[in-house]
């Protein structure tokens, strides 16, 4: 008995003992594996001795692994999420004012700085080029509401995905219910927002309603035949932010790397490799890369709080035009 | 008390009591705790909600289906290509036969997270043969769901239907078909009706291991299954997106996956047992060589399904050297950026694998060697329980294992998540039933005369063990620890399970690649993770003189 337990206590604090050195800060994270490491390169810079530790995950998944783990955080600082989302979970945040807060638009800093912007997402239509098989590329959401579209539209279950929910949400609030349904009677939704920017590169689609900088992913990476179209009718931006854990463990480093997602070395940096366009007004996506500003899109101004108080309404909404879309 | 403590000294009794705990605490009471919280009401009694919330769930119902119609269609497919393989190679010769015959095995250390990977390259919706067959013009079917999971995990897993056919044909008393041919059975007749009730055995005994192994996959499951849902996939989102609720649901899955693999393995047992065919051993008939045309023909078969089933190894070896940036290939055009970044950027998950299989090899090889010594050698009361522990884990897949160990480490006494101690865990429970297996084939060719010649001789009894009988069992010990070494460092669906912060491997590194459609980077740590595989493999065997499947 004696031998066995100390056996194996010898080899837990070995193994645990080896894990724990290289801790530094852990991060909760929805982002994908590359922006993730230019972000810890972005530490290093600063803080040559940290590491960034990641949990990756649905955003979702994750916030309520925060709230499930919240007597005994397991992470320091989560990165990123809609704001929509975010407003539901300030129980688990600590609120903190960055020296780098100056530089952001209040519009995209939460209530009792909560949480903050890091990027913000802009809705665009992802055209495969070849699959368009004679049709002209969309130009507007209420293109895509036309009959000769059937079948050549994909986007996400709204119910599955915050960024498509903010585009749901969106053509309820512009175009209507009749909006909705005719968007419904065209659309062939999956259950992953990856799923719609990756089935479009495939060419198993012609058109993706997506995030910016997920699609512009494939026209930098050189796949000549992706295109983005910005709605020229308006189109809905979802700003994405990011909070301190409530008891981290690692405050102090979780701060550190806080103030460095937002400084603007990091946010270029960002939008050069990542393609996240900045939240902070000094930075000029145009110039670092072949985005458009901000400023030259028109948008179709939503209120995301209010979004979130309407969610299981619009779900409902969503899938009753589905429902009456598959009858017709 | 005199007895008792007769019966418990030391070394063998207590040992024997030492094992048993072990096993006690990671195996049996992870899948305790497991089934009660599958069984829990939702007012803290017990009922059977869970499983009747499961039953009542069209997607969770779907998947029960739809695994037994993969497990089934994909042990067909295993035995059609398989047995006439095995057939093929045991009775003819033909050009390149030496190599041909031998290459199967590889598909077994092969991970299968590379497969997926290599044949969503080539096949998938943004393919390398897709994309071309798109621009001659040609209607590309999809490749995800039944066509890419059926022929993906037929490559894989037909290996053990033809090793298992393999030896039994090599086992096989030639004198019968010559009595049935001289007693005026046609060939064909003497083929269906005399060998192929003998080989029956082997058959049914290799296709149940591959139905639980088809019911048990993750990774080949995940990455190709589309649009069609499955137990160990759902129950792995299920666990993914309820950490820290309420784990009924999850348990009851989970447990519903036991039961298939379990009953498989009781049909198994059952059939062992009840068709054993004694041969008188060393009269094979010997093989016969070809005419130059059939040889040809069978040839350039054999040549076509290896070569399919080790395809993912040369894609994974020209994805990672090829150029990609973002989430688009650049076929063709060559770049180190890739292998850079996974060796040198990002080379975390190589260093965990190397540690937590390394560990995790010289544990399990350790313990499956001691385990087996007390059920071979040193049986006492307690043995009978030792080996039926042993098997337990063969019950379980290995996102069931992932999800037992959490629910169960997770708070408590004995808290080990986020620890690699799990890591460690995971992979030596998984492989501890095939490792004992092996070191019990090999005790029970050592006669016990020579460790009582030892002992008689003065010798303590722990002593001669590791004087005696470890040097006789050099070779099987190796054998054992470089198959461990393989299959760990492969292991993705309990690991991907129990993971956390600063312990991601490569199996999980090329999983969450793959997933956010890095395939680039994922090529890169999967090179790694092969060559990591293969050198030992090869070289080791030849080094030390040991042969790693006795394929003769």
């Amino acid at each position: 008995m004696n031998l066995f337990k100390k056996t194996l206590l010898a080899l837990t604090l070995v193994l645990t003992g080896a894990a724990a050195l290289a801790q530094n800060v852990v991060l909760y994270s929805s982002n994908n594996p590359e922006a993730i490491a230019n972000a810890g390169a972005a530490l290093k810079k600063k803080v040559p001795k940290a590491v960034v530790q990641s949990v990756t995950g649905g955003t979702g998944t994750l916030l309520k692994r925060i709230q499930a783990e919240s007597a005994n955080p397991g992470g320091d600082i989560f990165w990123s999420g809609g704001f929509g989302t975010l407003s539901a979970f300030q129980g688990v945040m600590e609120p903190y004012v960055s020296p780098e807060a100056k530089a952001i638009d209040p519009k995209f800093v939460g209530p009792k700085n909560s949480y903050i912007g890091t990027n913000v997402h802009v809705m665009v239509l992802m055209v495969n080029e070849r699959q368009l098989k004679g049709l002209a590329a969309p130009k507007t959401w209420a293109d895509l509401m036309k009959p000769e579209w059937k079948g050549k539209v994909v986007l996400t279950d709204p119910a599955r995905s915050g960024t498509a929910f903010i585009q749901v949400y969106g053509l309820l609030k512009q175009f209507g219910r009749e909006g909705l349904e005719r968007i419904a009677r065209n659309a062939v939704v999956v259950q992953s927002s990856g799923q719609v920017y990756k089935s479009v590169a495939a060419g198993e689609y012609a058109v993706g309603i997506t995030i910016e900088s997920s699609a512009y992913e494939f026209v930098a990476g050189g796949q000549k035949e992706i295109k983005l179209v910005y709605p020229a009718d308006g189109t809905y931006l979802g700003p994405e932010g990011m909070f301190l854990i409530k008891g981290a463990k690692r405050m102090a480093e979780a701060k550190q790397f806080y103030d460095v997602l937002l400084s603007k070395d990091t946010q270029e940096m960002l939008l050069r490799e990542n393609f996240r366009r900045p939240t902070r007004s000094d930075i000029a996506v145009s110039k670092i890369t072949s985005m458009p500003d901000l400023a030259s899109l028109k948008v179709f101004p939503l209120n995301l709080q209010v979004a979130t108080d309407e969610y299981e309404q619009l779900i409902a909404l969503w899938n009753l035009a589905l429902a009456k879309a598959k009858q017709s | 008390m005199r007895a008792l403590a007769r019966w418990l000294a030391w070394p063998w009794g207590l040992l024997t009591l030492l094992c048993l705990l072990v096993l006690a605490v990671f195996v049996v009471l992870p899948i305790g705790v497991l089934t009660l919280n599958s069984l829990k009401g939702a007012d803290g009694g017990y009922s059977l909600a869970g499983f009747a919330k499961v039953l009542a769930t069209p997607e969770y119902l779907q998947a029960i289906i739809n695994t037994v119609l993969l497990a089934s269609a994909v042990t067909t497919c295993t035995v059609a290509l398989g047995v006439p393989l095995a057939y093929v190679v045991a009775r003819h010769d033909f050009p390149l036969k030496r190599w041909l015959a031998v290459l199967p095995v590889a598909t077994i250390v092969i991970p299968e997270v590379i497969v997926g990977q290599s044949w969503l390259m080539v096949l998938g919706n943004n393919g390398l043969v897709s994309n071309f067959l798109r621009d001659l013009g040609l209607p590309v079917p999809s490749f995800y769901g039944w066509t890419g999971l059926i022929f993906s995990m037929t490559l894989v897993y037909y290996t053990y239907i033809y090793l298992g056919v393999l030896a039994a044909l090599r086992g096989f008393d030639g004198q019968l078909e010559e009595a049935s041919l001289s007693l005026g059975a046609t060939p064909a007749a003497t083929r269906w009706r005399v060998l192929l009730p003998t080989l029956a055995p082997a058959v049914l005994v290799n296709a149940l291991v591959v139905f639980t192994l088809v019911v048990g996959n993750f990774a080949l499951s995940s990455m190709l299954g589309g649009q069609v849902p499955l137990l160990s996939v759902q129950t792995y989102s299920l666990f993914v997106s309820e950490v820290g609720g309420d784990p009924v649901l999850q348990s009851s899955l989970s447990v519903i996956s036991i039961i298939l693999v379990a009953t498989a393995l009781l049909v198994q047992k059952w059939a062992v047992e009840r068709r054993q065919v004694h041969m008188t051993p060393g009269r094979a008939p010997a093989a016969q060589a070809l005419r130059s045309w059939q040889g040809g023909v069978f040839t350039v078969g054999v040549t076509a399904l290896v070569a399919l089933s080790l395809m993912p190894l040369v894609a994974v070896f020209v994805g990672a050297f090829t150029e990609a940036r973002g989430p688009v290939m650049h076929w063709g055009k060559a770049s180190l950026r890739s292998m850079e970044r996974a060796l040198s950027l990002e080379p975390e998950p190589i260093f965990n694998s190397l540690f937590f299989a390394a560990t995790a090899t010289v544990v399990g090889t350790a313990l499956a060697v001691l385990v087996s010594y007390l059920i071979v050698k040193k049986k006492s009361r307690l043995s009978p329980l030792l080996d039926a522990a042993v098997v337990v884990p063969l019950t379980i897949s290995g996102t069931v294992l992932g999800i037992a160990l959490v629910q169960s480490f997770n708070t408590g006494p004995l808290v080990l998540t986020g620890t690699a101690f799990i890591m460690v865990l995971v992979y030596v429970v998984r492989r501890l039933p095939f490792g004992v297996r092996n070191a019990s084939s090999m005790l029970y060719n050592i006669p016990t005369s020579i460790e009582e010649a030892s002992i008689s001789l003065g010798v303590t009894p722990l002593r001669t063990f590791v004087q005696v009988v470890l040097p006789v069992m050099k070779g099987a010990i190796f054998s054992a620890a470089i198959l461990m070494w393989a299959t760990s460092i492969s292991e993705l669906s309990a690991s991907v399970v129990v993971y956390s912060a600063g312990l991601e491997t490569m199996p999980i590194a090329i999983f969450r690649q793959v997933d956010t459609g890095r395939l680039g980077l994922a090529s890169a740590y999967g090179a790694a993770l092969v060559t990591l595989i293969l050198v030992p493999v090869l070289v080791l065997p030849k080094l030390l003189r040991i042969n790693l499947f006795s394929l003769k």
